[in-house]
């Protein structure tokens, strides 16, 4: 898939454009919250006589700005190309899970507020108000449901219960946020007087929920089916490895079209009894091609099933996604770094990689045995002329051994002239990070992929 | 986000609430949000709500003809709603909402623009039985109930 590497010169701009369209993202969520509150004080919100008014005014903005964070949190997980190009996968999934919470509160709070302040104007208690809200028209019944959701969503996605449930049940529960979004909206535009009265606001609330479920409807339900009934991907091998991780392979047709890249990754889901109900991001483990091949190694329930798949299982795929690719490189001598499992995109990148390029790769693994795929990697190393740095042993004060310390400065020659690539354990995966920064490795070179979020 | 474009969007941000600020409409009046003062709601008032209580009271025997008649209050969930009609024989020439929804902005807004309105549109059919303004689809039907059963209470 991979043509030869760009001249330096595009990559520094590609590199460019990439920060751009990530800070537009970030900036367009504020603005579209700024733009909210203002419209909200055109139609006279501000208008505040006595603390009940004000307490009013203050609870539609929060409202208004719960609603552009949750329209942000379907965007985020909704597998949109404008949003995982720019983002990543993993980056879009990380501030996902850091604004959820920051919105189901914003949301209960509005919720308490216009409740608190609409029994006030009306001589009504909270509860009789909560009790009179559906004579205000299905959509404010929709909403009180909406709000019931939201609560049951945030208390299962506290750290207490979600470390105790299984995370196949968390993500079921987790899905009714989708509910609530659904039931929360017709009251943003029936009974919030911000969007009601129609003309601008109306038009500029319309839209940014059209793109957004919009996005999400077409790009995590609809596009998942039209892949499986186009490239009809089955599995077509399965293979223990030694270290006890497994190898899966598949075959489709035309897999070209799914334009995937050396280290990108997709959700799989396998249609076999056993996994159907699960989803979960793999790695491609070789350059992808007339088939594509992933490597697993077994940790939850999941990844341990896949050892007993059968040839022939359908495989459902939401991707590609990630941009621990060579598209996204900003310099010339290309650093991978890789631990554990962490190995996988890294051997693919390295077998996208054109022979002669500067690539240097360095494993970390407690031994030879317990390394998937070294011996692969080790094959293309030489192959391709890529130096290859083995750091094995157990843990030590570096990223890398007791045995062997580490550290990028020794191994890599320029490094303000290096992209570095690093895929393993959080931990792990953050020292490296941390060592190459202070290498003298350019922010925007650094590209960690964290796996397991 | 870098830092000069965090303040680029902080700029931004700035210029459009400025510029919310600048279309939000004038603040409404407290005392006086019509010139046909309309009354905070009155708790515990005489006429029970949606109860027709007209009070038809022939205010002095005055050789004009002048009388006003009061409409039931009529009540939704926001709020009460009350037509008073000024008659000067035998025609309507002022109409007062001394009920008219709730303190809150939005129901003294909506009133604000909606009662005129439907002042107007009564004194022209001469009748309470008038189309309902847009965007005031809770005052509407309360005034037309309330005037309806007003004008009939005068006999007009």
């Amino acid at each position: 898939m991979t043509t030869t590497p760009a001249p330096r010169i595009d990559r520094a701009r590609a590199a460019a454009r990439r920060s751009w369209w990530a800070d537009g993202l970030e900036a367009a969520m504020w603005l579209a919250a700024v733009t909210g509150i203002a419209l909200m004080i055109a139609s006279g919100g501000l208008q505040a006589q006595s603390a009940t008014d004000a307490w009013y005014a203050l609870g539609r903005s929060l409202g208004i700005v719960a609603a552009v964070l949750m329209m942000t949190q379907v965007l985020l997980a909704s597998r949109a190309p404008w949003v995982e190009r720019g983002l990543g996968h993993d980056r879009a999934i990380a501030i996902h899970t850091r604004i959820g919470k920051v919105a189901i509160i914003l949301m209960l709070v509005h919720a308490l507020i216009l409740t608190a302040a609409s029994g006030a104007y009306d001589g009504r208690s909270v509860v009789g108000q909560v009790v009179a809200w559906p004579q205000y028209g299905w959509f404010m019944l929709a909403a009180l449901v909406a709000v019931a959701t939201f609560a049951v969503v945030l208390v299962t996605s506290l750290a207490a219960v979600r470390l105790r449930w299984p995370y196949e049940r968390w993500h079921a529960v987790h899905m009714l946020v989708y509910v609530g979004v659904a039931l929360a909206v017709p009251h943003q535009f029936l009974e919030g007087s911000t969007f009601r009265t129609g003309g601008v606001s109306w038009w500029f609330w319309a839209v940014l929920w059209t793109v957004t479920i919009g996005s999400f409807v077409v790009f995590r339900l609809i596009r998942p089916l039209v892949l499986m009934r186009r490239h009809g991907l089955r599995v077509a091998a399965v293979d223990a490895l030694p270290d006890g991780s497994t190898s899966v392979t598949l075959e489709g047709r035309d897999l070209g079209r799914l334009r995937a890249q050396a280290g990108q990754f997709f959700l799989w889901r396998f249609l076999s009894p056993q996994l159907r109900t699960q989803s979960h991001p793999y790695s491609l483990s070789a350059a992808p091609g007339d088939r594509l091949r992933i490597t697993v190694k077994p940790s939850g329930q999941g990844s341990a099933a896949i050892r007993s798949l059968e040839p022939g299982t359908r495989v459902l795929i939401e991707g590609p996604l990630g941009v621990f690719t060579h598209a996204s490189r900003a310099r010339d001598h290309l650093v991978l770094v890789c631990a554990g499992i962490g190995i996988t995109p890294v051997r693919s990148m390295l077998e996208a990689a054109v022979p002669g390029e500067d690539v240097t790769v360095i494993v970390r693994a407690r031994s030879r045995e317990e390394a998937p795929l070294l011996d692969e990697v080790e094959a293309l190393a030489a192959e391709r002329g890529a130096r290859l740095h083995v750091v094995l042993g157990r843990r030590g004060a570096t990223w890398g051994t007791d045995e062997q310390p580490a550290s990028l400065a020794d191994l890599i020659e320029a490094p303000e002239r290096a992209d570095v690539y690093i895929c393993g354990p959080r931990a792990w995966a953050l020292a490296v990070e941390a060592d190459a920064r202070a290498a003298g490795v350019a922010p925007e070179a650094v590209h960690r992929e964290e796996f397991g979020w | 986000m870098r830092t000069s474009r965090a303040l680029g969007v902080g700029g931004a941000s700035a210029a459009i609430l400025t510029a919310g600020v600048i279309a939000a409409p004038e603040p409404l009046e407290d005392a006086e949000p019509l010139d046909d003062a309309v009354a905070a709601p009155d708790p515990g008032g005489d006429a029970e709500p949606g109860t027709a209580a007209p009070g038809a009271d022939a205010s002095a025997g005055d050789s004009s003809g002048a009388s006003t008649v009061d409409g039931p209050v009529v009540s939704n969930i926001r709020g009460d709603y009350q037509v008073r009609l000024h008659i000067e024989d035998g025609v309507v020439v002022d109409i007062e909402f001394p009920v008219a929804g709730t303190s809150a902005g939005e129901s003294r807004r909506v009133n604000d623009m909606a009662l005129p309105v439907l002042e107007e549109r009564m004194i022209e059919a001469q009748s309470g039985d008038v189309e309902y303004v847009s965007g005031a689809s809770y005052t509407s039907p309360a005034m037309v109930e309330s005037a309806q059963a007003a004008f009939a209470d005068a006999g007009l």
